[in-house]
């Protein structure tokens, strides 16, 4: 390709080694992609001051397969699987954010019923979504409350 | 429902986008602004910002306390590459003394740029959205455009994502590095003149056409 991308100054920086008062020494720590909370997904670079997060910077990329890029050689339907796909914790709900751009792009009406059947599985997502994230968050501080 | 689609149609309680429009250019006298057209069903219009003023704009739509837009819900890319237009004009032709409206096509070249689009909700206000458009010269080397990351701090991944997948350079962001490609690639694979990579799609025992290009990347002694 011919167009000319400069790297531009970053501040992707995990410095200093030594805090301000010369003292604590900092540990930088490349938390996943193979951390068992991160599941393969992403990174976490921190940097510690004992067990304290001083700085963090997320990275990502390691799932990405680009639905966009995907979408653009799949029909208007043929992409509605992967939108489930991008957040399995909320599926349906994507599938109907999907489906409502894309009837308000072709200038469509659902009838009644495709509505209350959307709503019915949104707040079945949400029944479900919200004891798992409840509990996820629990055992977090369950388990820091035990250290 | 149908109260319910006419009131997505309106932009926001206060103003519709001329009247936005308006009042940019009332504050920031030199302003370039212009509302680009939405064909399509949805017909959502965004505005067009000029470069320099693009982060005085977005501050005063930040600010303003009739607007208080103070959430950015979306940043995205467009590539628009060079193409033909077509555009229809109607002509009045006198042929044998009888005066008739002809219809004619025009074509212009026109060149490629990227745009970024910002779309812009009001969490205060409860309404939205506005849409801002930012557009660079060219698709090769004049593509940089102004940040909006320090007015909306919501837009930095999602600028860089524009910068990874795109290639926009935008000027002020305060780590614009690649996030969802890796470091050494050289692409953007949004691009509508990208090229997929022949063997990306890796098969532990390849077969038929996938073979055929399998082959092409096998080392020498392998191929023989």
């Amino acid at each position: 390709m011919s167009a000319t991308l400069e790297t531009p100054a970053q501040n992707y920086e995990l410095r200093p080694k030594i805090s301000d008062d010369g003292e604590t020494e900092l540990l930088e720590v490349s938390m996943g992609p193979h951390h068992p909370s991160t599941h393969g997904v992403f990174r976490m670079d921190v940097v510690l001051d004992g067990e304290r997060v001083v700085k963090l910077k997320p990275v990502f990329g390691y799932l990405h397969r680009n639905h966009e890029k995907i979408a653009e050689g799949t029909s208007y339907l043929g992409s509605m699987p992967y939108t489930d796909r991008l957040d399995y914790f909320c599926s349906l709900t994507n599938n109907w954010a999907y489906a409502l751009s894309v009837e308000r792009l072709a200038g469509l009406q659902v009838p009644e019923r495709a509505e209350y059947i959307r709503v019915i599985t949104a707040e079945l997502t949400g029944c479900k979504t919200t004891p798992v994230s409840s509990v996820f968050s629990c055992r977090t501080w369950v388990r820091s409350a035990r250290r | 429902m149908a109260a319910a689609r006419a009131d997505q149609s309106r932009l926001t309680n206060v103003d519709t986008l001329e009247q936005i429009k308006d009042r940019i250019t009332h504050v920031l006298p030199g302003a370039r602004l212009e509302i680009v057209a939405n064909e399509s069903p949805s017909a959502q219009r965004s505005l067009l910002v000029d470069n320099e003023h693009a982060v005085a704009i977005a501050t005063f739509l930040r600010d303003d306390a009739e607007l208080q837009l103070d959430y950015c819900s979306n940043a995205t890319g467009v590539d628009w590459p060079e193409a033909v237009v077509k555009t229809k004009i109607k002509k009045m032709v006198v042929t044998d003394g009888v005066e008739k409206e002809v219809e004619e096509t025009l074509e212009t070249l026109r060149s490629g740029y990227l745009e970024s689009v910002y779309h812009l909700y009001s969490m205060a206000k409860k309404h939205g959205p506005v849409i801002l458009r930012l557009r660079t010269e060219n698709r090769v080397d004049k593509n940089h455009l102004p940040s909006l990351t320090p007015v909306w701090r919501s837009c930095e991944y999602q600028e860089r994502e524009i910068f990874d997948l795109f290639g926009i350079v935008f000027d002020g962001h305060p780590d614009l590095r690649r996030i969802l490609m890796w470091d050494g690639f050289a692409d953007f694979p949004m691009r509508k003149d990208y090229v997929d990579p022949d063997d990306f799609e890796y098969e532990p025992t390849p077969h038929d056409d996938v073979l055929e290009r399998a082959k092409s990347h096998y080392p020498p002694e392998v191929k023989a």
